[in-house]
């Protein structure tokens, strides 16, 4: 089955003024349909850059060094804008973390939802639905998303309205178009910790009756672990770790992954002392040599800090990118 | 939505009131003898007192002020000194020809302003946008009088396509007044000979009060247009794949307008002190001209009255921005 | 068995090291200024206008004329090499007082813009601070100043006052000083909600420490774009009612009142009314390119642009 989603060797420069930050350095990533993918690391992994960077939205300045997205056998990368309209929000799309500054203030949700619907069909090529229609679609789509007093919300303004049904919202609205594949970029951190497990609940029944493959994009560790079947685990712009879930999750290879599954405090069982990974993330503009963790890795030897290491597969859909990884 | 409104006007009525108090404390706390300063500088002591005991300039000063708050609220503006004639009537007689040109100046300012803004914004550092950022800082900076005097110089003296000043040559007659506004009353009349006339006029002083007007909101609607585009809706927006121009038109512009309508009404209030210059370039029969040649005159109270005008005219559009301000912005209705 | 003490290497850290962050920034505010053309032009012509100002008697090539003269034998030359500006009607040297004319508009500017922030900027302290009554007192006195725009005002009060370049210059500092309270009294209301002013009076410190420390130096950035740009602003509503015949009164060289006397000789000595229109132009754009320049670099959240 050919993948769905393939990132082959992408990498990614930002120009700044105090220098080039090398943002993206060699991602490969494979996504099968019906796939659900967590993507996890600390803030400035590049996570969200990677994210945005297949939809094309990445930062204005970014340069593609090398390297390719490709999804369903189409390269992402030569896209005109006439071509990304049919792809985000008909093949793919995406929702965000604070709903409140990714929805327009100004306009009322039913005006949102309708304008997205009607860019679909113009994108491809129909005309724009009667507004009757329109609505009743937006009525579907906010049941799809388990909201009940649909008219209400489509009067209302993003102001009015709770955390938890603002990302709902944009839920549905990422939905309106038939997406293949859903990104979700850190769709529960803002959230408080009830709404977080409702909009995890949603996802994973979208995932259950649409068929939907979703790429979740986030630091927190338990929401990747409650919907993702597989997971990529990186950082500084690295991908270190890459598989199944639970065999990531309870057997993990990288030392990285470790420290970062070490560092959760465990709420059952005695209390210890919390766990850190020593040092801090590293300057992208001079990223450590070799690999990118050595200097705050336990099992560092000389080649750590010449070679970049290979990805190598450790079992069954796992594979690390360490020179010392643990067995 | 309608309380907001109600709080609004109301406001509008306090300032107006608190107005017309300023400008007792100017005429009775500036140095010099009020009955002398209505009065005039050529008269003589016997009519400054006569002046004295007309105006009741001699009672104390808060009686006084009971006195002027009341003859304002009555329409009572006083008497010019060089025309004789009441200041309420001279005021309606000019109000009409200095509303027109900063109407037209205003209509300017807006659609040639907005338009550009959006499209500096989209093609940002680029050659429109470079021209165009050059532009709108000389404009400001553009002293509206020279600016006014060197149109004249090279329009209407060296290449003769415009007339040099007035509002309408001599030759021609107004219109029947319906408007007052002489574009719209020779128009509704069909006198479209007048209507020429009348337009190659008024296209130079607009023009020159339109200018620094255009260049702010230039500026602003380029700017805020900019942030707005790299706002996290936008980039939402984009991702759901709705297309660029429907994101420019409306989803930004709606955003961008707030700042851009603040501006409006900051510079529409530089624009009506500004016809006191553009009006004395091109002798524009309009309040302007009146309070200059008022003021040079040493006649004040009509000058108190083009500022009382001025000042009602600055606020009502104030108010009118602000309430449009809350029909776009939904989150402000509240306050 | 003595306790051995070696030379401790403690790093003492250098004046650059202590510094660092404030030198970065330093150094990326001038890079960035450098960079702007427009800001550099701003910068040039202010300078050239201090210049003048300064030097101003010195570097005229006719001095003498600078209050104006009798050379009848002159009057009305066009622009030539003896007299780049050409002369005026009683045969004063126009580029004389032009430059002259620069020194009274830098008086006028400085003296408009120093009332008005003089004023202005501690009545917005004081009512962006303390709130209640009199903050409301304060914010509608302001209010009412702004509710007629600037010129009409300045007139209303030259007009009261009778004409002359003192009585402009007062009327006008009363017309700008309510700006500068708007503009402190919102930066001061958000500045006392952030953290390190409450921390300051968890910490017990009195209202005239936190008002010196904490409040004005964070009013500076705005304070500092809004004079300079009001530099020019200031110059240029001085040379207005000059130019209507209120202002300055000749032979006095202030740049508006000299066109209003030119405005009598126009088309044919037209080089009377623009020499003076052009400095005037040239000094305002110079203080507003300036201002700009200065708001992007100081203001991050422009710097976007």
């Amino acid at each position: 089955m050919t993948a769905l989603l393939n990132i082959d060797n992408y990498r990614l420069d930002i120009p700044t003024f105090d220098g080039v930050l090398k943002v993206l350095d060699g991602i490969d990533i494979t996504l099968e349909q019906g796939d659900t993918l967590g993507i996890v690391g600390e803030s400035g992994c590049g996570k969200t850059v990677l994210a945005r960077s297949i939809l094309g939205i990445g930062p204005r300045n970014a340069k593609r060094v090398s390297g390719h997205i490709v999804f369903d056998s189409t390269a992402l990368d030569e896209l005109s804008e006439a071509d990304w309209r049919r792809v985000r929000g008909v093949k793919i799309s995406m929702i965000f973390q604070d709903p409140m500054t990714y929805l327009n203030p100004l306009l009322t949700i039913g005006r949102q939802l309708s304008d997205v619907i009607a860019a679909h069909y113009r994108a491809q090529g129909k005309s724009a639905p009667g507004r009757a229609e329109r609505h009743a679609r937006c009525e579907r789509l906010l049941e799809q998303v388990q909201i009940a007093d649909t008219q209400r919300v489509l009067k209302s303004y993003p102001h009015q309205l709770s955390g938890g049904m603002r990302q709902r919202i944009l839920i549905a609205m990422a939905l309106a178009g038939e997406p293949k594949l859903l990104i979700a970029d850190e769709p529960t951190t803002a959230l408080d910790v009830t709404i977080q497990a409702q909009i995890l609940k949603l996802l994973r029944d979208l995932v259950d009756r649409l068929g939907l493959t979703v790429v979740m994009i986030s630091h927190d560790v338990g929401a990747i672990a409650a919907l993702s079947r597989r997971v990529a685990v990186m950082y500084a712009g690295t991908v270190v770790e890459q598989g199944m879930a639970e065999s990531i999750l309870t057997r993990p290879r990288h030392p990285y992954t470790r420290g970062l599954l070490a560092a959760l405090p465990d709420i059952e069982g005695d209390a210890q002392p919390l766990e850190s990974i020593p040092g801090t993330i590293p300057n992208l503009i001079n990223p450590p040599s070799g690999c990118r963790f050595h200097p705050r890795c336990l099992r560092a030897t000389a080649i750590c800090r010449q070679e970049k290491p290979e990805t190598r597969s450790v079992g069954a859909d796992h594979v690390v990118a360490c020179h010392h990884a643990y067995d | 939505m309608l309380t907001f409104t109600v709080r609004k006007v109301a406001v509008l009525v306090g300032t107006m009131l608190g107005l017309a108090a300023l400008t007792f404390l100017i005429t009775n706390v500036a140095p010099g003898d009020p009955a002398r300063l209505v009065a005039g500088p050529d008269a003589t002591n016997d009519m400054v007192e006569t002046i004295r005991q007309e105006y009741g300039l001699n009672r104390p000063l808060y009686e006084q002020f009971a006195i002027y708050m009341g003859d304002l609220l009555t329409g009572d503006l006083g008497r010019s000194i060089v025309s004789t004639r009441p200041v309420l009537d001279e005021l309606a007689r000019y109000v009409p020809a200095t509303l027109e040109l900063v109407l037209v100046a205003m209509a300017l300012g807006i659609l040639v302003g907005v338009p550009f803004g959006m499209l500096s914004a989209v093609y940002k550092d680029r050659f429109l946008d470079q021209v165009t950022r050059i532009f709108s800082i000389s404009g400001v900076a553009l002293p509206a009088f020279w600016f006014g005097i060197l149109l004249q110089l090279f329009f209407a003296v060296r290449l003769e396509w415009l007339p040099v000043s007035g509002q309408l040559p001599l030759t021609e007659l107004p219109p029947e007044p319906i408007t007052h506004l002489l574009l719209i009353d020779s128009l509704l009349h069909g006198q479209f000979e007048t209507f020429r006339a009348a337009l190659s006029h008024i296209i130079l002083p607009a023009v020159v009060l339109s200018f620094p007007c255009l260049a702010s909101i230039l500026r602003v609607n380029r700017a805020e247009m900019i942030e707005v585009l790299q706002s996290d809706h936008i980039v939402a927006a984009r991702a759901h794949g709705i297309s660029s121009s429907r994101i420019v038109m409306i989803y930004a512009l709606k955003n961008a307008l707030l700042p851009t309508l603040a501006m409006i009404g900051l510079r529409f209030g530089w624009m009506l002190g500004s016809t006191v210059l553009v009006e004395t370039v091109f002798d524009w029969p309009g309040i302007g001209l009146y309070a200059v040649s008022s003021a040079l005159a040493s006649d004040f109270k009509p000058v108190v009255g083009v500022t009382l005008v001025i000042g009602f005219f600055f606020m009502m559009t104030n108010t009118l921005i602000d309430l449009a301000y809350a029909w776009i912005d939904p989150r402000l209705r509240r306050s | 068995m003595s306790a051995e003490f070696q030379d401790t290497a403690v790093h003492v850290p250098t004046f650059k090291e202590r510094h660092a962050s404030t030198i970065r920034q330093w150094r990326l505010y001038i890079h960035l200024f450098r960079g702007s053309f427009s800001s550099m032009l701003g910068l040039a012509l202010v300078l050239l206008f201090l210049i003048l100002a300064a030097f101003g008697p010195m570097l005229a090539p006719y001095p003498e004329d600078t209050m104006g003269a009798v050379k009848l034998g002159q009057r009305l030359l066009p622009p030539s090499l003896a007299h780049p500006f050409g002369t005026d009607e009683m045969g004063a040297d126009i580029l004389s007082r032009v430059i002259v004319g620069a020194r009274t508009s830098l008086w006028i500017g400085l003296v408009i813009t120093g009332l008005g922030a003089g004023i202005g900027v501690p009545l917005g302290i004081i009512a962006g601070y303390k709130g209640g009554f009199l903050r409301a007192a304060i914010m509608r006195v302001t209010d009412l100043f702004l509710a007629v725009p600037g010129l009409a005002l300045a007139l209303a009060i030259v007009a009261a006052l009778g004409p002359g370049i003192t009585n402009c210059v007062i009327a006008l500092a009363i017309v700008w000083w309510p700006g500068y309270v708007r503009l402190v009294e919102a930066k001061t209301l958000s500045i006392k909600e952030e953290l390190h002013v409450e921390a300051a009076r968890a910490l017990g410190a009195k209202t005239p420490w936190i008002l010196r420390r904490h409040i004005l130096p964070n009013c500076l950035t705005p304070i500092v774009v809004k004079a300079s740009m009001d530099m020019g602003m200031a110059i240029l509503s001085a040379a207005s009612l000059g130019f209507i015949g209120l202002g300055a009164k000749p032979p006095h060289p202030e740049w508006g009142s000299m066109i209003s006397v030119a405005r009598t000789y126009m088309p044919d000595w037209w080089w009377y009314s623009a020499f003076p229109g052009l400095a005037i132009f040239l000094t305002v754009l110079g203080f507003n390119l300036l201002g700009d320049g200065l708001r992007d670099i100081l203001d991050p959240r422009s710097r976007g642009r």
